[in-house]
């Protein structure tokens, strides 16, 4: 390891759709799926990553590389977050919040949720259930009595259905 | 993306419901209309945010929600519509009990009454109160052993003593916001080995003529925000290890005491000489 050898380690990740990628362990072990693979002795070779495509895994590498160049200081971390999630569009949000639940990135995941909850208040119902693949399995009776249960939360709520 | 969409419908309930902890409370309960597995997911989010002063609501969301815990409870209020400040003392003393961890109070209204158990809370990691609340004397025991972050933007205190006595009573804070406008104030001083950034506010609530002294002693602050209208003279510790402020000092000091004042700022910012990154503006003082 690193501290030991006083070199910087690489390890390689591969994605589920095979693409290979190097990263410094310094960076990857953000990951507490990665540093444990690591702390076990499990990743002397490649470390497959089965539930992350390489288009997100990618990005994540990305991220990993920026944030941990940033020194210890949560304000200039939390900017570089937003800048780095602001062009993100709904889909890629979506498979960021499932590679940083699979990778275990306790920082990334409450970026991407917050990002998430953001777009998803000003939505309608509609488009909840459509982004989120959610069937409708209410029967008219019970979701017009949720509704009901709850009627304050949807007053005063303007909703828009763009993507 | 249909993959994406279909993977996202199987995500555990602790990831939406983590999600969903960053909506405010009103949106989170909105999202049990979605079907039958989101019926009752809302009400596993440990963070309750209130934008309403509505108390049947709150009172209810309370009483159904099912976590053991409440990570955050804020709660917030514009409307002319006064809440029963005994109310809030009792959702504040609930959260006590579910072990909270981040209280946010934004409320315009001095009468609400913060339970004094709030003060040695145990687990409150991160206190902000705005145009609320009273900050009790040193008479009442405080002690906040996991305070790292507060904020006291225009509230009251019981005397003199109570924010230098709240301040040395959080052995870990890291970060504080003050704004006062000099209610009770005329000396007012903060003092912690811990604080690493700093934010203060401080101006007179009318032109007085008062001799208001400002005193910092923070070894380990890297960062302050200072914008101040109403110290007559200024005092710091080291301060060796800041290495980024934005200073603001604008002040009214009569013609008597200006030798002294003008002493003690001179003083302040040669004792900024490890500072790297300095926004200074003195452009409202006097010369």
């Amino acid at each position: 390891m690193a501290a030991e050898t006083g070199t910087p380690t690489t390890l390689t990740l591969k994605s589920n759709d095979d693409e290979l990628f190097s990263v410094a362990e310094s960076a990857a072990i953000l990951s507490v799926t990665i540093r444990n693979m690591v702390e076990d002795g499990c990743a002397g070779g490649v470390i497959p990553l089965d539930n992350v495509d390489g288009k997100t895994l990618a990005s994540v590498i990305t991220y990993m590389n920026g944030i941990s160049a940033i020194p210890a200081d949560e304000e200039k971390k939390k900017s570089y977050r937003d800048k780095f999630l602001s062009d993100k569009d709904f889909e890629t949000l979506a498979d960021m919040v499932l590679a940083a639940n699979y990778l275990n990135m306790s920082c990334l995941m409450d970026a991407v949720s917050a990002k998430i909850a953001q777009v998803m208040e000003k939505k309608s119902v509609g488009w909840v259930r459509r982004k989120f693949g959610i069937e409708n399995d209410y029967t008219p009776e019970e979701e017009a009595a949720v509704k009901e249960e709850h009627k304050w939360t949807f007053e005063g709520v303007e909703t828009d259905d763009d993507n | 993306m249909e993959a994406t969409i279909d993977r996202l419908s199987d995500l555990p309930d602790s990831v939406l419901t983590h999600i969903l902890s960053f909506l405010p409370t009103k949106f989170s309960v909105r999202t049990s209309i979605l079907g039958q597995r989101w019926r009752h997911l809302w009400t596993y989010v440990p963070n309750l945010d209130f934008d309403c002063s509505d108390q049947t609501i709150i009172d209810e969301v309370l009483s159904t929600h099912k976590f053991q815990s409440i990570n955050t409870f804020r709660l917030s209020s514009n409307s002319p519509k006064r809440t029963d400040p005994w109310i809030i003392s009792t959702w504040i003393n609930i959260a006590i009990d579910r072990n909270i961890r981040k209280l946010d109070l934004c409320f315009f209204d001095y009468t609400i009454c913060l339970p004094n158990r709030l003060f040695t809370c145990k687990t409150l990691v991160d206190l902000r109160l705005d145009s609320c609340g009273r900050i009790p004397d040193p008479g009442i025991a405080v002690r906040l052993p996991r305070l790292k972050k507060l904020h006291l933007v225009y509230v009251h205190y019981k005397d003199g003593e109570s924010l230098a006595n709240l301040v040395s009573r959080c052995p870990v804070l890291e970060e504080l916001v003050i704004y006062l406008d000099m209610i009770n104030y005329r000396y007012y001083r903060i003092s912690s080995p811990t604080i690493k950034r700093l934010s203060m506010k401080i101006h007179p609530r009318e032109q007085e003529e008062e001799n208001h002294k400002m005193e910092i002693d923070t070894p380990a602050l890297v960062y302050l925000h200072l914008v101040d209208y109403a110290a007559r003279l200024i005092k710091t510790g080291p301060l060796t290890s800041l290495t980024e402020a934005d200073i603001y000092l604008c002040n009214y000091v009569v013609a008597d005491h200006y030798s002294l004042y003008a002493r003690s700022v001179a003083g302040f910012i040669d004792g900024l000489h490890n500072v790297k990154c300095l926004n200074l503006d003195l452009s409202y003082s006097k010369e």
